[in-house]
């Protein structure tokens, strides 16, 4: 309880010196995982929307396979962009590993299926009538698919959240390709990992409270951008 | 269908809940059946680092002295600095680790009492072949610290404050460097980690013999520096304080402390690894 | 265009089921042409095909003058010539607005086109008062106002109804019965509508086509076929027999 209570006065205290390590800390952390999630989201939702969409053989197992994935762990994930990014892997020659670069390239493996998966569940749910009025209204093959996406985007979103909170909460694959290198590849994960590994537990808790207020923000901005655009949004009331 | 699912429910949390019952009711018998045997060992939380667990060295010596003492040793291996945090929080009976400065430190608290020598085990400084630093066969350490440094040749540091990371830092500062820059890459993991990551960046690392031997194998750096006095590394052990924490145990962990630096126990220590890397991996130096 | 709809054999099976057959059947233009039948007879099967949302399996069908092969651009070109109000029409989230402006948005018609004919629409229908409202938050009866307002909006030559009304009360079901006639007088558009409701289809109707079991069993005018049906099936129904 003591260590929790110094561990509170010392995030506030990281956060009110911007005490310049863990402000570069907290930047790679938001720049790594928010580049993962725009990667992830220009990979997932499209494929999930074309996976629900499409009439493909084996469309079964490939969903499977992506709901699968969307409990790859993140070790694994790290090991799998390790192997690549080695100096004897298939991408050895670009000496990406332990860089911020290799660290999006394992998020997006943990990410990508999960907005993936999710988008194409969101999708899934929709009853035909959702394009039969978009055609029967004239739209295009291409326009009755975005309302399609627009009708589904509660769904999206909630992917895209989840996606979010898997990348910044992760160590164990980022640790392992990123390196936890100071000044260049540690992010807030595993400066919880490093600190709590040395003892400094008060200071491990204040970087995750830097973390959980990073979540928070991230949060409230999104619901903040969803109450503004759904206005529309029926909710259930229970009386 | 859907009753057959649910009795197969029922029936399967029955079991479990009758096995946690069953599993209790042993547990309780236990102390009965052993009535006529000798008395139960007691336990000792020691908090050590991870280099003696990892080589296998508790493993050999710990069975010796729970026989002989009647302890079970309970190990909570962590960093140096995490390994001394727990013995300040009277979270164990008593600690060994390797940071002579911190060690001091922590008996001048009044958290520790009777700190006792008890081995020493060496460092060495790996790199490639390339060797960009050319510090290959050198003698002195510190010589090789600054040539490293003139070169800026890259060089990984553990920087998580553990007792390596603070060999390393005592190090340079003995060569008067402040070591800075994107050569120096401090990475903030446990010696195979750094290890592995040196490999890969073709850089120089300090690391314990311990680690070296078991893992060279799997990587290609070589030894470049060795047998500088400035690399060798004692190891001490230090019961908790009583007068601190009255919980602890201080009679075993005395006891512990004792073995450790008899004669006995400083036999067991001089002949670990031999077998299996050619030389021993710890130097028993207990006075 | 005398005839936007010439079907020719035209088959439809579920698996192994058969749920459509028609041998012939055209329907004429600028008429109430009823598609009546019990439920599962494969009406709204029919009407899916008409409006080009259901491949059928065999036949010709000829659309507008043109004889469907499903192509892209064709579908897209005959689609946008025709729409539909289905027995729960579907609202995308959003207002009122958004909805019965989606098919001129569709079309890139200009903003302010877009909002005078949505005026036009809603007026019509008598929904102006909802324009800003959440579209899901309607009634069933306002619905399907919206529904026609949106289906009219983007001047359609032919109109498929599907049980339009079967899901509101009276009073709104008399005001877009009334609508119905309306649109077709005034706008010759072709309307298509497919309904259980025998006292709907004698109401609205010109020319009737009585369907059971996926087959045509009967048509005709509506006067001659509500008056002296030929098949002892459709006399059944008219009598009220059939239960459905």
């Amino acid at each position: 309880m003591e260590i929790l209570v110094q561990g509170l006065k010392e995030g506030f205290l990281l956060i009110w010196q911007m005490d310049a390590e863990i402000f570069d800390v907290t930047l790679l952390s938001l720049q790594v995982s928010l580049t993962a999630l725009v990667l992830s989201a220009l990979i997932g939702v499209p494929l999930g929307a074309a996976l629900a969409l499409t009439k493909v053989r084996g469309k079964q197992v490939i969903l499977n396979t992506v709901y699968t994935l969307m409990g790859l762990p993140p070790v694994l994930a790290g090991l799998l962009v390790y192997l690549l990014l080695t100096s004897r892997g298939l991408l050895g020659q670009y000496e990406l590993l332990f860089t911020p670069a290799a660290m999006v390239m394992a998020q997006v493996l943990l990410a990508a299926p999960i907005v993936c998966g999710l988008t194409a569940r969101a999708v899934l749910a929709l009853n035909q009538e959702v394009y039969d009025t978009a055609a029967t209204l004239g739209a295009t093959r291409r326009q009755a698919t975005l309302s399609i996406m627009r009708e589904a985007r509660m769904g999206i979103i909630a992917a895209l959240t989840t996606a979010l909170g898997r990348v910044i909460a992760e160590v164990g694959a980022v640790m392992l390709v990123g390196g936890n290198i100071r000044w260049s590849t540690r992010v807030l994960t595993t400066s919880i990992v490093l600190e709590t590994r040395m003892g400094n537990f008060s200071t491990a808790i204040a970087i995750g409270i830097i973390l959980l207020t990073i979540s928070f923000a991230i949060n409230l901005f999104i619901l903040t951008l969803e109450k503004r655009t759904f206005r529309y949004e029926n909710t259930i009331q229970i009386t | 269908m859907f009753k057959k699912s649910k009795l197969t429910l029922i029936i399967g949390l029955l079991m479990i809940f009758m096995m946690s019952v069953l599993a209790g009711c042993a547990q309780e018998e236990a102390p009965d059946q052993s009535a006529d045997q000798p008395p139960a060992a007691k336990e000792l939380k020691l908090a050590t680092t991870t280099s003696t667990e990892d080589s296998g060295l508790l493993d050999y010596i710990l069975p010796e002295f729970e026989k002989d003492a009647n302890y079970k040793v309970q190990v909570i291996a962590v960093g140096t600095g995490q390994a001394i945090e727990m013995g300040e929080a009277g979270d164990v009976d008593v600690i060994l680790v390797h940071s002579r400065a911190a060690e001091d430190k922590f008996v001048e608290d009044g958290f520790g009492v009777d700190r006792r020598d008890v081995m020493y085990n060496d460092y060495l400084i790996i790199g490639s072949t390339e060797d960009p630093a050319g510090i290959k066969g050198e003698a002195d350490v510190l010589k090789a610290f600054v040539a490293i440094q003139e070169k800026q040749a890259p060089f990984v540091s553990r920087g998580d404050n553990s007792g390596t990371d603070k060999k390393e830092k005592g190090i340079w500062k003995k060569a008067e460097i402040t070591p800075e820059g994107d050569w120096y890459i401090e990475v903030g993991q446990g010696m195979g980690d750094t290890f592995r990551m040196a490999d890969e960046k073709k850089a120089y690392t300090l690391i314990d013999r311990a680690t070296y031997l078991a893992l060279k194998d799997n990587y290609q750096l070589e030894p470049m520096v060795e047998g500088s006095p400035d690399l060798l590394n004692p190891y001490g052990v230090i019961p908790v304080n009583p007068e601190k924490y009255a919980h602890v145990d201080f009679e075993g962990a005395t006891a512990f402390a004792e073995w450790l630096t008899s004669e006995k126990g400083q036999q067991m220590i001089g002949e670990f690894g031999v077998d299996e890397y050619g030389q021993a991996l710890f130097v028993p130096d207990a006075k | 265009m005398k005839t936007p709809f010439k079907l020719h054999n035209i088959v439809k099976r579920y698996g192994e089921r058969e749920v459509l057959n028609i041998d012939q059947l055209s329907i004429p233009a600028g008429n109430i042409y009823t598609i009546l039948g019990p439920n599962g007879s494969g009406k709204s099967t029919l009407l899916r095909i008409m409006a080009l949302l259901l491949v059928n399996d065999e036949g010709q069908l000829e659309v507008l003058g043109e004889k469907v092969i499903w192509q892209k651009g064709q579908l897209l070109r005959l689609r946008r010539q025709m729409s539909m109000v289905t027995q729960t029409s579907f609202m995308f989230q959003g207002s009122v607005y958004y909805n019965v402006a989606y098919g001129l948005r569709a079309r890139q018609m200009s903003a302010k086109k877009v909002r005078r004919q949505v005026g036009e629409m809603l007026e019509m229908v008598g929904m102006t008062a909802y324009r800003d409202a959440d579209a899901r938050t309607l009634s069933g009866g306002e619905r399907q106002k919206v529904a026609i307002a949106r289906a009219l909006a983007v001047n359609p030559r032919v109109l498929f109804l599907d049980e339009p009304t079967s899901n509101i009360d009276l009073a709104s079901a008399t005001d877009i019965e009334n609508h119905i006639r309306q649109i077709n007088k005034q706008r010759k558009t072709t309307i298509i509508m497919v309904t259980h409701n025998l006292f709907q289809a004698r109401r609205l109707a010109d020319e009737v086509m009585f369907i059971s079991d996926g087959r045509i069993i009967e048509k005709g005018t509506a006067e001659e076929l509500f008056s002296q049906p030929r098949d002892e099936r459709t006399a059944a129904f008219l009598r009220g027999e059939t239960v459905f």
